[in-house]
């Protein structure tokens, strides 16, 4: 690649940059190792041992027992409710932002300055800051402890318009729109026909960001969701550790067999679906967000 | 096959005409505690046939606030509770929070007087009423490895003055042996409140007025005893579950540590890992100054019922069987606050077989007799505000005593932003 | 269509105009009732709220703003959190830019291998990334804990107060957001023309030259995004110091944040009036933020 520069230097450059990459490497990917090494180990190979020391499958086999038994493996309700939030959550997400984009980058109407505005001040805007009021509008609508509530409200998701908008300012030039209008495509069809199908990696992109920030949502479902059997992977996690006094011994003048092996199963359960879909998606992401910045 | 069932509902028909009432009639509760407390309920369950209870398990630390949202949203709200800290009685109880039931004409004076002394003192409003029961009393005693002891040559302190100098003792010579580990809010209250040092104790004819004096000489004195304990490495500079203590204890490392009525089946027996007739009970120390033992308690839950409830009865009823039966709390994991309930507790806890010292039940029985009367319930959190002024500055190195001004600063501020008037003498 | 005057070509292109409207307000309309569901209402809502006693519902004016700025927590509080932004913005700057630059001067295949690794702790997040530096932060059983040692902090306690909250905070969102974004530097990085780069390269710009004064200036919006996305995010932590008490009592770290005192005052005293007063108050600033961007810079393209 360097060759104009010589090569004694290029390998010090390149020694420097590997060393630097390798040194982040470790610091990236030590905690995730640990982590899964970890969930194979007992309480005392926790302490005594090195800390990447590999467990055995028994021990593995005997924490999941324990972590399953506890309230007829609660966790499993947790997991499969954090799907349904997730699935639900996602598909509202994809339903709302997608179309939103295209008009706003598409086209002239009143009113299309403003809703720009507020996407931005939306999405600079964290929800946590505006939670509480949510909640009491929640239940106002009667909508606080219900699948619905949860879903809708963590379907709202600017950064999703915001991204499509974009997508589709620097992806689909406005020249061409107009000329398939002029073919006699309407507006809407020019949007299901035209933009959608180019969407794919648009719709990857806005669907990955919702699904990580939906699976861990933990503010907002722990504020509408009070029925520990509605409750979601992150949530149910913190009630796992808190109520077993895992990490927390003082808590702990209680006979629960959760300790800091299965508080470790149980990050692990919530953390590998995202893993997965991490490693599944990465590459269309890249693909979208390509897509995306080369003009912007 | 349709006339089967035919018979069946006449069947049915005929049992609710004979009996007056059925399934319809069952009154349901819903209830929150935590895992442990579960099979309190279940047993009131299966003990009444008209009473249907749904358990819902809440984490301690989300207790308060859940019970903010279901009554903000007036859905889901529990008809009792059990609470994991004795402060949430007050924080229940507030005028936005207004939850607790008020207990005093409902519960019979005898029933009352069968808890233990000073164990209702955190179900006690203000105006005397009370709000709540206690499920487990969680004084303080002196636990210590016997075997130790004796290889030492050593006796069991029975002063604080004497505690040191047995703590000393032990770590001479660089030998590694502590005497207990302080990093940690609730040990190091108890050494201040043990020897009369007032930290947020309401006052007897006002409990809506606070006294803290932090730098009181009686706090001092607690605290450069604390300060000398650390230096001569007899005090560990950890929280007593830091997984770098629970070596110190298996490895034979721990003489003694001052711990609640909990410490010996959880932390000790458990955690610490103490084989088989090495552990010994013994009363809290008192300070030398004193005549008696002033003890401070850690932790023991009470239970609550809802106000609103539509079924007060069965909820005072729920109650009362909770704390007070005997079959429910033989088994219960710590030492029932109502007596009559503990006894059988009791005599299991000595028939383990565990303990090394004799009658060691009938010692935290005698023990309970000097609970603190300032042991009450707060609309404050003290161990926050505790943590946060004092633990983490005395984790990293600094002396106990040089922390109490800003702990009283801090006391001070929380308890005034809790709507608690406050005096400093 | 020569036969149409120019009146009724008016007439159809306002017809058409109009009817663009219609259908892209039609497409707007699920994330239009989501935005006033879940944005505009709260925030109207909470700014009503902030100005009455929300238990006997009764006007009372500035007094819940005067309790919120008369809290004792407040000042640390914004202390914290700034000290919390600030960190992590800059390692979020400095780190993110300087890993993306380097992954760039690498093939194609390994810098996607180093790139899937940067980015998998980003799958930990919320209370899971609690639990998990909780372990990360005990020399006992950590994986770091040979750094730990070499400091001498030899327990989480003093692991923790070694290491401070606002560098714990700051790591713990380093970690678990700086893969995602060197990821998005990295496409814009891809994306910058070739041939700008090929000819500075002719004219004999070494890599360091190259990065500084081609590189960095062409994604410096792409990282100014991620700054101010950084810094909202950053202004509202909650999670994190409110998970730390999931350790015991003495990790408890409950007024650490300004959410944290909304959230302390709603669900601890029910007091919802001074809740919404510091929610209110804690707009502010991204507020100023989002209109600076937007009508002082060009940063935000509305046209």
């Amino acid at each position: 690649m360097n060759t104009l520069l010589p090569k004694n230097k290029l390998r010090l450059s390149s020694f420097v940059i590997w060393s630097i990459l390798a040194f982040f490497i470790v610091i990236y990917g030590l905690p995730l190792l640990w982590l899964f090494i970890a969930g194979t180990r007992s309480e005392s190979s926790l302490i005594s041992d090195p800390p990447l020391a590999l467990g055995t499958f028994a021990v593995m086999k005997e924490t999941f027992v324990n972590l399953a038994g506890y309230n007829n493996f609660q966790m499993l309700t947790w997991a499969m409710n954090s799907v349904i939030y997730t699935v639900g959550s996602v598909t509202l997400t994809l339903v709302s932002c997608i179309p939103a984009g295209y008009a706003l980058a598409m086209s002239e109407f009143k009113g299309r300055k403003l809703i720009l505005i507020m996407t931005l001040v939306a999405m600079i805007t964290p929800s946590q800051a505006i939670i509480l009021p949510i909640f009491l509008e929640m239940s106002l609508l009667g909508l606080t402890n219900t699948y619905m509530g949860l879903i809708l409200a963590s379907s709202f998701f600017p950064f999703g318009v915001y991204l499509s908008y974009i997508y589709y300012t620097t992806s689909l030039p406005k020249s061409v729109v107009e000329s398939a209008r002029i073919d006699g495509c309407g507006h809407f069809q020019c949007f299901v026909h035209m933009a959608l199908p180019l969407a794919k990696p648009l719709l990857a992109l806005v669907a990955f960001f919702s699904f990580v920030n939906n699976w861990n949502n933990y503010f907002l479902a722990f504020v509408l969701i009070s029925d520990d059997d509605k409750q979601n992977l992150p949530v149910g996690l913190t009630t796992l550790i808190n109520s077993s006094g895992a990490l927390n011994p003082q808590a702990a003048a209680n006979n629960l067999p959760i300790g800091q092996p299965e508080a470790i199963q149980a990050a692990i359960l919530v953390v590998l679906p995202i893993i997965l879909v991490f490693l599944v998606s990465q590459k269309y992401v890249r693909s979208g967000l390509n897509a995306g910045a080369e003009k912007g | 096959m349709k006339k089967t069932l035919k018979t069946m509902a006449f069947g049915c028909a005929a049992a609710i005409c004979a009996t007056g009432a059925f399934a319809q009639d069952k009154v349901k509760l819903l209830v929150w505690g935590d895992p442990v407390r579960e099979p309190f309920y279940q047993a009131f369950d299966e003990a009444r046939d008209d009473i249907d209870v749904e358990f819902v398990s809440v984490a301690r630390n989300e207790m308060v606030a859940k019970l903010q949202l279901a009554l903000r949203s007036g859905e889901g709200v529990p008809d009792a509770i059990f609470m994991q800290d004795v402060n949430f009685a007050a924080q229940l109880s507030t005028r936005r929070a207004n939850y607790l039931m008020e207990l005093s004409d409902k519960v019979d004076q005898e029933t009352v007087d069968g808890f233990y002394p000073t164990s209702l003192v955190p179900c006690e409003k203000a105006n005397g009423s009370l709000i709540c029961l206690r499920n487990d009393v969680a004084h303080f005693m002196l636990w210590y490895n016997a075997p130790l002891m004796e290889e030492l040559g050593l006796s069991v302190p029975t002063t604080w003055e004497e505690y040191e100098k047995v703590g000393a003792a032990a770590a001479a010579n660089d030998s590694g042996i502590v005497s207990g580990a302080v990093a940690m809010h609730i040990p190091l209250m108890n050494f201040l409140y043990s020897n009369g040092c007032e930290l947020a104790v309401p006052q007897a004819n006002n409990p809506e007025t606070l006294k803290i004096n932090a730098t009181s000489p009686q706090c001092v004195e607690a605290a450069q005893l604390v300060d000398r304990m650390l230096d001569t490495g007899s005090l560990a500079r950890v929280a007593p579950f830091d997984p770098e203590f629970l070596e110190l204890a298996k490895a034979n490392k721990l003489l003694m540590i001052p711990g609640p009525t909990w410490f010996g089946e959880f932390i000790i027996k458990r955690r610490y890992e103490f084989a088989d007739g090495m552990t010994g009970v013994a009363m809290t120390p008192k300070w030398a100054a004193q005549d008696e033992p002033l003890v401070w308690s850690w932790g023991g839950g009470v239970w609550g019922g809802w106000k609103d409830t539509k079924h007060p009865e069965a909820v005072v009823d729920l109650l009362k069987f909770v704390t007070t039966d005997v079959d429910v709390n033989r088994t219960a994991v710590t030492m029932p606050a109502y007596q009559p309930a503990s006894v059988e507790w009791g005599t299991a806890f000595d028939g383990s077989g565990y303990y090394a010292t004799d009658g060691s039940f009938d010692t935290m029985v005698d023990a309970a007799a000097f609970g603190h009367p300032g042991y009450a319930s707060l609309r404050l959190d003290t161990r926050a505000s505790f943590t946060k002024a004092v633990v983490n500055d005395l984790a990293s190195g600094a002396s106990f005593e040089s922390l109490l001004p800003q702990l009283q600063e801090e006391f001070v501020n929380a308890a005034q932003l809790a709507g608690y008037k406050v005096i400093t003498d | 269509m020569p036969s149409l005057t120019k009146q009724e070509r008016d007439v159809r292109k306002r017809k058409a105009a109009r009817r663009q409207t219609l259908i892209s307000y039609i497409l707007l309309l699920p994330y239009l009732a989501l935005m006033v569901m879940f944005a505009v209402f709260p925030v109207l809502y909470a700014f009503g709220l902030s100005f009455f006693d929300t238990f006997e519902n009764v006007f009372w004016g500035l007094t819940n703003y005067r309790e919120a700025l008369n809290d004792y927590r407040l000042v640390p509080a914004i202390w914290n959190v700034t000290q919390y932004v600030l960190v992590w913005v800059s390692m979020m700057v400095i780190g993110v830019t300087l890993l993306a630059l380097l992954l760039d001067t690498l093939s194609e295949r390994p810098a996607a291998i180093v790139r899937s690794i940067y980015f998998m702790p980003g799958a930990i997040a919320s209370s899971a990334v609690v639990v998990l530096w909780l372990f990360l932060l005990d020399p006992l059983v950590s994986p770091f804990s040979f750094v730990f040692e070499a400091v001498g902090w030899d327990n989480r306690q003093s692991t923790i107060s070694g290491l401070g909250e606002v560098w714990i905070f700051a790591l713990m969102g380093f970690l678990g957001n700086s893969g995602g974004w060197i990821v998005v530097l990295g496409g814009a990085l891809s994306g910058l023309s070739r041939d700008i780069i090929e000819a500075a390269r002719i004219d004999g710009a070494n890599p360091w030259q190259m990065a500084t004064r081609i590189k960095i200036p062409m994604i410096s919006k792409t990282i100014t995004l991620m700054a101010i996305m950084t810094l909202a995010v950053g202004m509202q932590i909650f999670v994190e110091p409110q998970l730390m008490s999931l350790a015991g009592g003495q990790f408890d770290k409950p007024d650490w944040s300004v959410t944290q005192l909304a959230y302390f005052y709603a669900f601890r005293f029910g007091d919802f009036g001074v809740a919404a007063a510091i929610s209110t108050l804690s707009l502010v600033l991204p507020l100023i933020i989002a209109f600076t961007l937007i009508f002082a810079t060009r940063f935000y393209k509305i046209d």
